[in-house]
């Protein structure tokens, strides 16, 4: 800075000159989530879950999904607060039961009269804006952060845009634009919420996003070349092989040779495209949480494609091999993985998120919005 | 006895710590911390269930609320109010291993007696309920499909065509529930020497098949079998039950994510071979009957399948639980035995 600007900065505010005094900064703190769910303790509610869900011939399911959320919200904690799922399982059976019936009259009436099958296709895509905002809807208002609960908006157009249009589109531009309707996806779910008055914003630009799913293009090209590369180098001995003879005449070696090359190579395609999913949904989450934030609060993501990767492949084969027994195990290392992952780099204290009027009135008591809007178990 | 916690108004997210103390005289919650002393009579305060060790909030009339992570404190004084059991019947199940143990043993055997009973049970009724309208549509895309990726049209004479069509028009005569079967040729391509029953009631042989077969007796066995698997309509309640699976399954697994899906996959396929085994005996069965009511002699048919199984290569083949027919041996001896008087 040249002198000239040194003048200017002491003729504004300060009246005596010299350096002008500092304003009261907000404190500046990064606080890290927390996850203290564990495998052993949320086994038990599972095995419980089923059997009851079973038992039941369903019903009991809405209690579980209760149970469930309770236990990953309520283990979820943020400045020394925890989450908070305050839905009532009654209001969630209802939406299954709804749900079911609606379903069963779909297919009854399609089976007796297929040409309804479009009619149907045709309200299912106008209904489903109508279904996502309310769902959204509802799991906001039951969910709360100290006390002052989340709130979700959303106009019927904006919601048919995202997951009506967007979609469609993808399909039409053989995924070109998928990469945007994946941006506007989840800065329609981030910025559609609130705390209480104060709602969450999401900065805008998608080129980053079209950045990342780019690279993984090139990978999943990379990984493919690799595996031409594979088989035209193991592969070229088999050509010469069924050259010499029909199928028949092959001798037993070459048989198990042929099915272990099938395999391998079918497993390193599914390794490949594990990867390139976890490469992707790493950068684009971190990416997501990085243009959230609420009340002047960031979001910050640290997730990462390798230990994304690693987790994913052994949940899957943990499930495999235990025949789904693992699957509680695998819910809550993913669990806590995202969380410990997330950050909030506040700027001033919590505490003066205001709660909207609603919310305010009637934590026990029952509200004609409650009764109308219904969970659709999405 | 205090209990820690924390408060919220609910109009801020600013925190208080207090203390909760329980008044069993006059059954009373207070609250210090606040500046005011608190208090509330218990039966307007909602309080959480436990789940697990996660907090436990206490709802208050006016919005407010107190969360505590003391699950034991308040498990505590809501056994000296009184209102210990209630709400608290599901975490007493989810807490002790000995519980979930027990509850694992129960899961297992219900999805044993469900996939065992209640999934083909439920097709089969619900097989029997259908329309025959909407078994003859699926029918005609199954035999679209063959058409295109296996079956060939056949070669077979006029003569031959009309000698096996005579016959198995006998065979219904005898099996009126068999009526709407119709007998359709095909030349066999990739698939070879086989016999097919779609839901429609279509039943495919093709010319591989006769041509395997040595005399009329060894054909109306074959032919027989295939009119089981119309009879007991097979081929709708295999779809049927794979349906069902597949909603289990869902129900089951129901939050997790997709990955999950590739791992129930393969407890499916084994599910599914073992129905598909079931009706292949049933189908046998069927043909069974038929020829001992017919007096034509079993031995027939346990030939014709020994001689299609010679023509399958020894080496190749699926493991047995993955298998959609029954053992070979397993069959023909079924039908060696039953030749004995």
């Amino acid at each position: 800075m040249g002198p000239s600007e040194f003048k200017n900065i002491a003729n504004v505010g300060d009246a005596q000159g010299g350096w002008p005094v500092p304003q009261d900064l907000p404190v500046q703190k990064t606080l890290d989530f927390r996850f203290q769910g564990r495998a052993g303790e949320f086994f038990k509610i599972w095995i419980v879950n089923v059997l009851l869900t079973l038992l039941t011939l369903g019903i009991y399911s809405a209690w579980a999904k209760v149970r469930t959320r309770r236990y990953f919200y309520g283990n979820t904690r943020l400045d020394d607060a925890a989450l908070a799922y305050l839905a009532d399982p009654l209001q969630i059976l209802e939406g299954r039961l709804i749900a079911l019936g609606a379903l069963v009259v779909y297919i009854v009436v399609t089976g007796l009269a297929p040409f309804m099958e479009p009619v149907f296709i045709l309200v299912l895509l106008g209904a489903v804006p109508w279904l996502v905002t309310r769902a959204m809807a509802f799991n906001a208002r039951n969910t709360a952060y100290r006390n002052v609960r989340l709130g979700f908006d959303a106009t019927y157009g904006e919601t048919l845009l995202v997951f009506v249009g967007l979609p469609l589109l993808s399909v039409l531009t053989l995924g070109l634009a998928y990469p945007y309707f994946d941006y506007r996806r989840r800065r329609f779910l981030m910025a559609q919420h609130r705390l209480g008055t104060t709602p969450f914003t999401f900065e805008p630009g998608v080129g980053a996003f079209y950045a990342i799913y780019l690279r993984a293009a090139l990978l999943l090209v990379l990984l493919a070349g690799l595996m031409v590369a594979v088989t035209l180098l193991a592969g070229g001995s088999m050509v010469a092989m069924l050259a010499a003879g029909s199928p028949e005449n092959l001798p037993p070696e070459s048989m198990i040779y042929l099915m272990a090359m099938n395999l391998g190579l079918g497993s390193l395609a599914a390794l490949g495209m594990l990867l390139v999913r976890a490469y992707v949904q790493a950068n684009v989450t971190n990416l997501a949480w990085a243009r959230t934030a609420c009340g002047g609060h960031r979001f910050g993501s640290a997730l990462s494609t390798g230990p994304l990767f690693w987790l994913y492949l052994s949940n899957m084969l943990g499930i495999l091999l235990s025949l789904g027994l693992l699957i509680p195990w695998a819910r809550i290392r993913m669990a806590r993985y995202r969380v410990e992952c997330l950050q909030l780099h506040t700027r001033g204290s919590l505490e003066s998120f205001v709660a909207t009027e609603q919310s305010r009135a009637g934590a026990t008591g029952e509200e004609l919005g409650d009764l109308l809007d219904i969970d659709l178990a999405v | 006895m205090a209990l820690e916690a924390d408060y919220w108004d609910g109009r801020t997210s600013a925190r208080h710590r207090v203390e909760l103390s329980w008044d069993p005289a006059a059954r009373r919650l207070h609250i210090q911390g606040l500046g005011t002393r608190l208090s509330y009579p218990l039966e307007a305060v909602r309080i959480s269930s436990r789940v697990g060790s996660t907090p436990r909030l206490i709802q208050l009339p006016d919005g407010a609320c107190c969360e505590s992570a003391d699950n034991d404190g308040i498990d505590s004084l809501l056994a000296k109010a009184g209102t210990g059991l209630r709400g608290r019947l599901a975490h007493r199940l989810e807490s002790r291993l000995g519980f979930a143990a027990v509850a694992l043993a129960l899961c297992v055997v219900v999805i044993w007696a469900v996939l065992s009973y209640g999934v083909p049970g439920l097709a089969a009724a619900v097989a029997r309920q259908l329309p025959t309208a909407v078994e003859d549509a699926i029918g005609q895309r199954s035999l679209a499909t063959l058409d295109r990726l296996f079956l060939v049209p056949s070669t077979l004479a006029v003569e031959e065509r009309t000698r096996v069509v005579s016959l198995f028009h006998a065979l219904q005569a005898q099996r009126p529930a068999a009526a709407r079967a119709q007998l359709l040729f095909r030349g066999g391509g990739a698939v070879g020497a086989n016999a097919l029953a779609l839901p429609a009631g279509q039943v495919v042989v093709t010319d591989e098949l006769l041509a395997l077969a040595r005399n009329e007796e060894e054909l109306l066995g074959v032919l027989a079998h295939e009119l089981g698997h119309v009879v007991h309509r097979h081929s709708l309640r295999a779809l049927l039950e794979s349906a069902a699976l597949a909603t289990l399954v869902a129900a089951i697994t129901g939050d997790v994510s997709s990955l999950s899906g590739v791992a129930a996959t393969l407890p499916g396929l084994l599910v599914r071979a073992g129905y598909s085994r079931d009706m292949e005996r049933e189908a046998d069965g069927y043909a069974l009957d038929y020829l001992l009511e017919q007096g034509i002699a079993p031995q027939h048919y346990a030939a014709m399948l020994q001689r299609l199984a010679g023509r399958d290569d020894p080496r190749g083949g699926t493991p047995a639980v993955l298998a959609s027919h029954p053992p070979t041996p397993e069959r023909i001896a079924r039908f060696r035995e039953a030749a004995r008087p």
